[in-house]
């Protein structure tokens, strides 16, 4: 009798621990509030944040930069290259408990790809002609010409798989119903302040090891800080790196410091004197310290740029940098005829990057010493966006500091929208109206052929182009400086700027 | 304050033609006065003498220029660096370079060297080119900078910066009153010296505005003009405007019947002549006081826009940007936006003690 209530005593214990162990929440305090929860709306990373627990894309991206099958097992081309067979995975259900087949991944990339849609990333998978079912869980995306990123392109998360019958269902309210197949099901969105998502029991893969998950929208860094202080927040992302040193010293808190695909940098307006003359981009290059400002204004957190992409993106090679050289700089002005230095106008934004601001006013006090005379504007992020989006004869914006973070890890992300003469705004991202007839070609050879060395090699050549060109003043890539307090195991922080709790558990 | 603006109206609007006749000479030198006895008013004149001498002799007195950065000199405590004995003992201010390393914080060279009173350093032109030299008040001699009140996060000094910045804030309120009472006064006479449909016209526009809590007016009006100083000096210029108009009107009335303005009437002079020579006169005191008083609230109006980025552009050492940006260190390095902040503190409390000294002093009803 004693021995069994012991028993019963024990198994009680047992019982009690173990839920209390499943019954834990991670809470994750972004600088902003999810957008859309629409995953092929998405065009933020903290929106990717969230929906990346609640959706999954038919590939994956590892951190480390490898593609691996996500929804789908597999993938194979046809030899003349034009029609790709994806199989899937047999055992996914949606959170409402729909399984997930090939009739619903057509229905999912058919909404993506609707022009009516107008989703911004559509142009991701915009050679794919047509979606064809071949059975239940296989089926074949045809193409319009050669496309050697498809894959790449298939780990975006905008490219997540979503329930046809939901958006039918839902309409306009989708965005804030989101069904999904990922490890975490939607519970409430409290707009502008808190996501609220629990364990979904139906996941096809490894359980999390959290039964709930709660994204806080803080923008203010030192309200963000204190709230992973005092342990209200067990994450706060985009740590300033002011605080490194102070939060490291905190025996519960560890900052991590891991690199993103997200390159910051200033561009010419290549249609406008005096950006129209290599000699001056050059000369800007040479006169702003890069090494200085990524040590004093960083902390040393973020990496010069050596090349217009990221190391760890496919097709990165290292093309050096433009060593400070103030003297070297007046030189190439006096040579373009402007020994006295100009005045132009920088533009920048002020709180959407890491040190935006203060990165800014370093540079313009570093072009001023070689005579360079960059009065400073900075407008509201979203009139920031429509001024530099204009056609070159409305553009009056000479310079301005903006980040491109290539998170499909293929260079043809980061390059073919930012550098090709198809690109200019305001029909696509090419706002420095750089134009080189080379680099157009190249560019085009390298989306066309699937032999990645061959790629590699088009990639390098097209880099060190913009590089001789001074296409842009090089600043640096950015780091992600997230606080994680101990006891969270397993989080990932991608170089696609998403903290990702898939597999997270806390002690 | 907008309390004390709001009570200005009932306090001084009337009493100041009591007594009836012309204007009368034999107040002001008891009111001067009353003035000087008041303690409050010499303290309130002694913070905006200092403020106003800081901007006649900024450049003389600030030892560097406001936008000259050193980032290896970030954010450095105050006085780090600066002690009262040489390396041999001897007396005076040594200045030792302070500089901060990602790594290792803070670190103080070892070699130190004397701080010179009126030593010559860069050239510098001032007060629209009529004063022009190359003497600082004091300067290290030697390859260092000295940092009294440390540095922000450019590493550029922040006494200097603050030096250089008190003439916007002060400009900006100038320009603000003198906008708001230039428009507003006029205004406000009209309005009560006519009455009927002007008055009612005018007073429901003025209603309108008043609707708004200034600064959401004046932030309003950036946002469709533009941001920059000269936007913020007519927006906060124009949100006083109805501000002085229901003042004046309010004395105009108490005034507008008196016997010298019927005597005006009676010897056939004009409406407009009337109002300019011997109304207007008669409520100048309100004004002076509301003045006053609004100086204060134009300069916080100013930081409060500059705080939100709305105000003055970097690198401008405007005090309410410097505030803002200085609260991103908050917990590092306090000193950037404490500086700043007690700054447009005691310049705000100078003007209103200014204020209320003078409400005193002019108000009949209160002198003994």
């Amino acid at each position: 009798m004693f021995h069994r209530s012991i028993r019963t005593a024990l198994a009680l214990v047992m019982a009690l621990t173990l839920t209390w162990s499943l019954a834990q929440t991670i809470t994750i305090a972004q600088g902003t509030d999810a957008v859309s929860l629409d995953p092929h709306d998405v065009t933020d990373s903290p929106s990717a944040t969230v929906v990346s627990h609640m959706y999954e894309t038919l590939f994956d991206l590892t951190p480390e930069g490898d593609i691996v099958p996500y929804l789908a097992t597999g993938a194979d081309l046809s030899s003349d290259g034009l029609t790709w067979t994806v199989t899937l995975r047999e055992d996914v259900v949606f959170h409402d408990g729909t399984p997930m087949t090939a009739e619903v991944v057509k229905g999912s990339m058919d909404r993506f790809l609707d022009p009516d849609n107008a989703f911004t990333f559509r142009f991701l998978l915009s050679r794919v002609t047509s979606i064809d079912v071949v059975d239940d869980y296989t089926l074949t995306f045809t193409l319009s010409d050669q496309f050697a990123p498809f894959l790449a392109h298939l780990t975006h998360n905008t490219t997540a798989i979503v329930l046809p019958a939901a958006v039918e269902e839902f309409g306009e309210a989708f965005n804030e119903n989101p069904v999904g197949t990922g490890p975490f099901s939607f519970v409430s969105w409290d707009r502008g302040s808190r996501i609220d998502l629990e364990r979904f029991d139906g996941y096809w893969g490894e359980q999390p090891g959290i039964s709930d998950l709660v994204f806080l929208a803080v923008p203010e860094n030192t309200t963000r800080m204190a709230l992973v202080e005092s342990g209200e927040a067990d994450v706060a992302v985009r740590v300033p790196p002011q605080d490194i040193a102070r939060l490291n010293a905190n025996p519960n808190i560890t900052v991590e410091n891991v690199s993103s695909l997200r390159t910051i940098y200033i561009y010419f307006n290549h249609t406008m004197e005096p950006f129209t003359d290599r000699r001056v981009r050059q000369a800007v290059n040479y006169a702003v310290n890069k090494d200085e400002i990524a040590e004093f204004i960083f902390g040393g957190a973020v990496r010069p740029s050596d090349a217009a992409i990221a190391p760890g993106i496919f097709g990165y090679t290292s093309v050096g940098p433009y060593e400070y050289d103030p003297e070297r700089a007046r030189a190439l002005l006096a040579e373009a005829g402007f020994p006295d230095g100009f005045s132009t106008t920088l533009y920048s934004p002020s709180g959407r990057y890491l040190q935006d601001i203060q990165t800014t006013e370093a540079i313009q006090s570093q072009l001023a010493e070689v005579g360079i005379n960059a009065e400073i504007e900075t407008l509201e992020w979203s009139s920031y966006l429509d001024f530099t989006n204009r056609p070159p004869a409305d553009n009056t914006v000479p310079m301005a500091m903006l980040g491109w973070g290539t998170v499909t890890g293929d260079a043809d992300y980061g390059l073919y929208a930012l550098f090709h003469t198809d690109q200019h705004v305001p029909a696509g991202s090419n706002r420095s109206f750089y134009s080189n007839a080379l680099v157009d070609q190249l560019l085009d050879d390298a989306r066309s052929t699937a032999d990645d060395s061959l790629r590699e090699q088009l990639y390098a050549d097209v880099l060190q182009l913009l590089h001789t060109d001074a296409a842009w003043l090089f600043l640096h890539s950015e780091t992600q400086l997230v606080a994680v307090r101990d006891g969270i195991e397993g989080l990932v922080i991608h170089p696609t700027e998403r903290v990702l709790a898939l597999t997270a558990s806390k002690n | 304050m907008t309390d004390a603006s709001g009570t200005s109206d009932t306090a001084v609007g009337g009493p100041v033609g009591r007594g009836g006749g012309a204007p009368e000479p034999k107040r002001a030198p008891r009111w001067r006065k009353q003035l000087l006895r008041s303690p409050i008013a010499v303290a309130g004149f002694t913070i905006i003498g200092f403020f106003l001498l800081v901007v006649a002799l900024a450049p003389f007195l600030a030892p560097y220029s406001p936008t000259s950065q050193s980032l290896r000199s970030t954010y450095i405590p105050p006085g780090v660096g600066v002690s009262f004995r040489g390396p041999e003992g001897q007396l005076g201010l040594w200045v030792q370079q302070a500089t901060r390393s990602p790594i290792a914080g803070v670190v103080v060279a070892d070699e130190a060297y004397p701080v010179r009173f009126f030593v010559r350093g860069e050239r510098w032109t001032w007060l629209f080119g009529l004063v022009s030299s190359d003497v600082k008040l004091f300067g290290v001699d030697g390859p260092v900078r000295i940092y009294l009140l440390g540095t922000d996060e450019q590493g550029r000094d922040l006494l200097s910066r603050l030096i250089h910045g008190a003439w916007i804030s002060l400009f900006i309120g100038l320009i603000a009153v003198l906008i708001g009472a230039g428009i507003g006064v006029p205004i406000g006479a009209i309005s009560g010296f006519f009455g009927g449909t002007t008055d009612i016209i005018v007073q429901r526009v003025v209603d309108i505005m008043l609707a708004f809590p200034g600064i959401l007016l004046a932030i309003v009006l950036v946002a469709t003009f533009g941001t920059g100083l000269q936007n913020v000096m007519i927006a906060v210029g124009i949100a006083a405007i109805p501000v002085y108009a229901r003042l004046v009107r309010g004395s105009v009335l108490s005034v507008r019947n008196r016997e010298y303005v019927e005597a005006a009437r009676a010897l056939g002079r004009r409406s407009i002549p009337t109002l300019a020579k011997h109304v207007i006169p008669n409520v100048l005191a309100p004004i002076i006081v509301q003045s006053s008083l609004q100086m204060a609230i134009a300069i916080l109006f100013a930081a409060g826009l500059g705080f939100l980025g709305l105000g003055a552009r970097p690198p401008q050492p405007e005090w309410g940007l410097m505030l803002a940006r200085g609260r991103e260190y908050l917990a590092v390095a306090p000193h950037v936006a404490t500086f700043p902040g007690l700054a447009i503190v005691l310049v705000v409390l100078g003007f209103n003690l200014v204020g209320d000294a003078l409400r005193d002093a002019l108000d009949p009803r209160l002198s003994k």
